[in-house]
């Protein structure tokens, strides 16, 4: 039995040492499956492989939360739920309450959630020769055009931190930075600032969201395979959920001092000033985002992130 | 392999008997998926998704541009501009023309865009100079890739993303071996012509005299001059991106040529759209089918198992190096230059880093390849396209182009592959790197 | 700013045909390429075909007239959204690529009405006779149809299944359908004009072996 297995990311990403870990666990686990691996995204980005992987084409992929084949998978862009790492591993690791909504959403899409991958805490970053370093939302913001991400939540958060939102593709965002055509960029983790150290200034750690990814199979695809062959997958699966977790944290800030010796200043917010940008997104974008996957949800979002 | 190779002959088949380049790609592409048992269900869908990615739209835009230009009576001026400078110089517009595809490639940071805007405009204008309009065309084919080479250019930047290495080095690798290779194109372009009695140069005049010309048309160019300092403005002072700018150009081509020029009525002005668009429709043809095919390649893992099978020769670092050149010279072959870029991140890094190779020095590597790929037969989607441009049938353009490739390309990328300071020099001074 | 002559005799840009035989450009002439409408009606039939078409045509070149001068126009607007009201269209993205799609493949379609698909090839260099050109040229079109009727299947599969799902865009809340019923329109343009560009292309091999036969028995 062969399994295609793509992604779209690099081999510093994440998805990479998920991928190589669970090959090796597959082999560990004795299963016949030979793993065809395509990183990189030389079958297309990541929302292009999430459908290939829902019609069965590629079975297996790691990617983000494509909410253009279901509008509630919006919710993985959803601010401030989880403050730091070890809240991040209760709500979105292993056995953790998102996995279970997440599989709901998914199994209507022909997808089996393997696992919640994480890729760190999305921030601030603005271009070099620019002198603000905005921390206090709104007044700071003001009149810094900042791109965001074309998905409507993305423009709602930044709205209402005060900024002015330009919605571009990822292809021009590089170019954008070097010549000025955008001051600032948002939802960006740390390896992304890696990436685009050399147009970086400053990173301002605003920890609005915690990025994390979909590790997903085909459900026909896996429900045709033999039994023991299936057992031995989920398990491999488990075990490299647990090994990807256990080392995330240290992958995130090992590129955060990367980024902090390359040059670029890395900025913490204040308490004072993290309490108001919450209290900000708490009473902007959680509306509109309860428009969107319904109040039951919402509901349950709000006990998690422990609001009110 | 043997299906490979048996898919690539049908290809080049099918090309010499005139199937539209688009289709002998898809043709080949499906044969080759099909026999080789993969699912071909998400061949077109992958080329639609792909094709419908953002980063193309700069496209069809610079080609508006560039017909309204021509329509509008903009380039015309510009170009008598140009001409009253280096117009008695033997060779002169073709040198003008390798010049003006470097700081179109520069900008716009698409090869496609810059045989668009810069191709029509030249090409007839060198073929009525009397340039042999093979020659011409070879000409505007061969130095398109240097958008590739100036940045910034999208498959760079895919490559340094995908290769973890920084976009901005990268970036500054090959600005030396995209300035050496401008000239060196500008001098042969002179070299192939030197013994070429059709070209008509004007007799030389008094400084004065001549002087009095260039501000005369430069005159009556003033507000062609404006368009590429629009463009150029815009981007470089970070108003617009690349794309928008084109947009802008568009704009203000539609008004200058219907008021102040008026080379253009209204009526014209919509035959040019749907000019336009018929020219971008055929030359988005030939990327969509070549998408997919990249992708039946891909799906098979030709790219990886071609590299296997020679990197198996030898362990000594400059055989290897040079291996990889022929690869990556391949792989520019049968797929287009961001698949390209993602494969030579992937297969070919890991390698390098081995061998204890600068990885930027290995993006210039990378960035010289894949624009000698564009251009060299039989998947030469920029050399099919200026063809496309100047009218001609294949054998007219094939022996100039393969003479500038010989004399032009491929002595740089050796010289890129073997002298590292070529691409290192830039980003130690500017970077520290 | 003063009207001056220009230096050369002067085409419309509008107007110029690729590939066909154009004396300016080329010193040696090559046997003219059929295209998928003929210049005129041989029976009654024919000129309500062409009547028919000519229906169409008028729709895709109104088509793509919108599509052409609203991408400049929507692109253009989005620099000065963002400059002069600071107030971005979420949807730009989109709607820019909506209307680059449909560029595409009307342009796609529109130019295989008009023969102007990117083509390499020796044939005419090669091969001197003009019937057995016709033989290549009625083989390679009918090749084309073929293919392009495979691809259209898959194309149309794609493009029904978003159509029929209902899957919405992300941020405009469109139907996808609107994307991708872009390929559907210009994969049966391909298909048609290429069946035309077949039926022409038979006509002319037919026509030729007609006179040819009757050139030969006037020789006996
Ligand atoms: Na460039
Ligand atoms: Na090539």
């Amino acid at each position: 039995e062969e399994l295609m297995l793509a992604h779209a990311y690099p081999t510093d990403h994440i998805f990479h040492l998920t991928s190589e870990t669970f090959t090796n666990q597959l082999k560990a686990q004795g299963s016949t499956i030979e793993v065809d691996y395509h990183p990189g995204g030389d079958l297309g980005d990541w929302a292009s492989i999430f459908e290939q992987s829902m019609e069965g084409v590629v079975p297996m992929t790691m990617s983000f939360g494509a909410s253009e084949y279901d509008p509630r998978l919006d919710l993985s862009w959803l601010s401030y739920v989880v403050d730091d790492w070890k809240e991040a591993r209760e709500v979105y690791g292993p056995n953790g309450k998102m996995t279970d909504v997440y599989n709901e959403i998914l199994n209507d899409l022909d997808l089996v959630v393997l696992g919640v991958i994480p890729t760190g805490f999305g921030s601030i970053a603005t271009r070099k020769g620019i002198d603000e370093v905005p921390t206090s939302f709104p007044n700071d913001a003001q009149g810094i055009k900042i791109r965001v991400p074309p998905i409507p939540i993305g423009i709602e958060r930044f709205k209402s931190f005060g900024f002015t939102p330009v919605p571009m593709p990822f292809s021009e965002l590089y170019t954008a930075l070097q010549l000025g055509t955008i001051d600032a960029r948002g939802t960006a983790p740390s390896v992304e600032i890696w990436q685009m150290r050399d147009v970086i200034e400053a990173y301002i750690l605003t920890k609005d969201y915690f990025e994390h990814a979909f590790w997903v199979v085909n459900k026909s695809w896996l429900e045709e395979l033999p039994a023991d062959e299936r057992q031995k997958l989920l398990s491999a699966a488990d075990a490299t959920m647990a090994k990807v977790w256990d080392e995330a944290q240290a992958i995130d800030e090992g590129f955060l001092n990367k980024v902090r010796d390359s040059g670029v200043k890395v900025v913490e917010l204040s308490p004072e000033d993290m309490s108001k940008a919450k209290k900000i997104l708490y009473a902007e974008e959680w509306p509109f985002m309860e428009k969107t996957v319904g109040p039951e949800i919402m509901t349950m979002m709000r006990d998690i992130a422990g609001i009110k | 392999m043997t299906l490979f190779l048996i898919s690539m002959l049908i290809v080049i088949v099918l090309i010499l008997i005139e199937i539209p380049v688009a289709f002998a790609f898809g043709i080949g592409a499906v044969l080759f998926a099909f026999t080789t048992g993969n699912n071909i269900s998400f061949l077109i869908p992958h080329g639609f998704k792909t094709a419908s990615g953002f980063a193309l739209l700069a496209l069809p835009l610079f080609i508006f541009a560039g017909l309204l230009m021509a329509e509008g009576g903009i380039s015309e001026r510009l170009l008598n501009f140009v001409n009253s400078i280096v117009g008695r110089i033997k060779g002169g517009l073709g040198a003008v023309t390798v010049l003006t595809c470097a700081l179109f490639g520069a900008i716009s940071g698409s090869s496609s865009a810059a045989i668009a805007a810069v191709g029509q405009i030249m090409i007839p204008r060198m073929v009525r100079e009397g340039y042999p309009a093979g020659h011409a065309t070879a000409l505007v084919a061969c130095s398109s890739v240097l958008a590739l080479l100036i940045p910034p250019s999208i498959p760079m930047i895919v490559f340094s993303i995908t290769g973890g290495v920084s976009v901005g080095a990268a970036f500054l690798s090959t600005i030396i071996p995209g300035i050496l290779l401008t000239l060196l194109y500008c001098g042969l372009n002179i070299w192939f012509l030197r013994n070429n009695p059709d070209i008509q140069v004007d007799p030389p005049l008094p400084f004065k005299q001549a002087a009095k010309g260039v501000v005369k048309t430069g005159y009556s160019a003033a507000f062609a001059l404006l368009m590429p300092l629009i463009i150029l403005g815009a981007i470089y002072s970070g108003i617009a991106t690349p794309t928008e700018a084109a947009a802008i150009a568009v704009i203000y081509a539609i008004p200058v040529g219907l008021f102040i020029y008026k080379g253009m009525s209204l009526s014209s002005l919509g035959a040019v759209t749907i000019r336009a668009v018929t020219m971008t429709g055929s030359i988005m043809a030939v990327l969509f089918f070549l998408f997919i095919m990249s992708r039946a390649m891909i799906l098979e893992q030709v790219p990886r198992d071609l590299a296997q099978a020679l990197l198996q020769i030898s362990e000594n670092k400059y055989v290897i190096l040079l291996l990889i050149n022929v690869l990556l010279l391949l792989i520019g072959m049968i797929v287009d230059d961001i698949s390209g870029s993602v494969l030579a991140a992937i297969i070919f890094l890991p390698i390098i880093n081995e061998l204890g190779i600068d990885p930027i020095h290995f993006a210039a590597v990378v960035g010289v390849n894949l624009g000698l790929g564009n251009v060299s037969p039989p998947c030469a989607p920029m050399l099919y396209m200026a063809g496309g441009v100047s009218k001609l049938s294949l054998d007219r353009y094939i022996t100039p182009t393969l003479k500038f490739l010989c004399f032009g390309h491929l002595p740089m990328v050796f010289l890129v592959t073997f002298v590292p300071e070529l691409s290192l020099f830039l980003p130690k001074l500017l970077m520290g790197y | 700013m003063q009207q001056e002559k220009l230096s050369a005799p002067y085409k419309s840009v509008g107007e110029a045909k690729i590939y066909d035989y154009d004396p300016d450009l080329s010193a040696h002439p090559i046997p003219p390429h059929l295209h998928a409408i003929p210049n005129q009606a041989n029976h009654k039939v024919d000129s309500v075909l062409m009547r028919f078409e000519r229906l169409l045509n008028w729709t895709f070149r109104s088509m793509m007239l919108l599509a052409g001068l609203g991408l400049a126009v929507l692109m253009f607007s989005q620099v000065i959204m963002r400059y002069v009201l600071e107030s971005p269209f979420t949807g730009i993205e989109e709607a820019s690529i909506l209307l680059a799609v449909w560029i595409y493949f009307l342009g796609m379609g529109y130019a295989t009405r008009e023969r102007e698909h990117i083509h390499g090839g020796i044939v005419s260099l090669i091969v001197k006779d003009p019937y057995k050109v016709g033989v290549i040229r009625f083989i390679g079109s009918i090749t084309c149809m073929i293919a392009a009727i495979i691809f259209g299947y898959f194309a149309c599969k794609y493009a029904l299944k978003e159509l029929d799902r209902g899957r919405l865009s992300v941020n405009l809340r469109w139907p996808r359908g609107l994307w991708s019923a872009s390929m559907i329109v210009g994969f049966a343009m391909m298909v048609g004009y290429f069946l035309l560009e077949t039926i022409n292309e038979f006509r002319y091999l037919r026509r030729t072996r007609r006179a040819r036969q009757s050139q030969q028995q006037a020789e006996v």
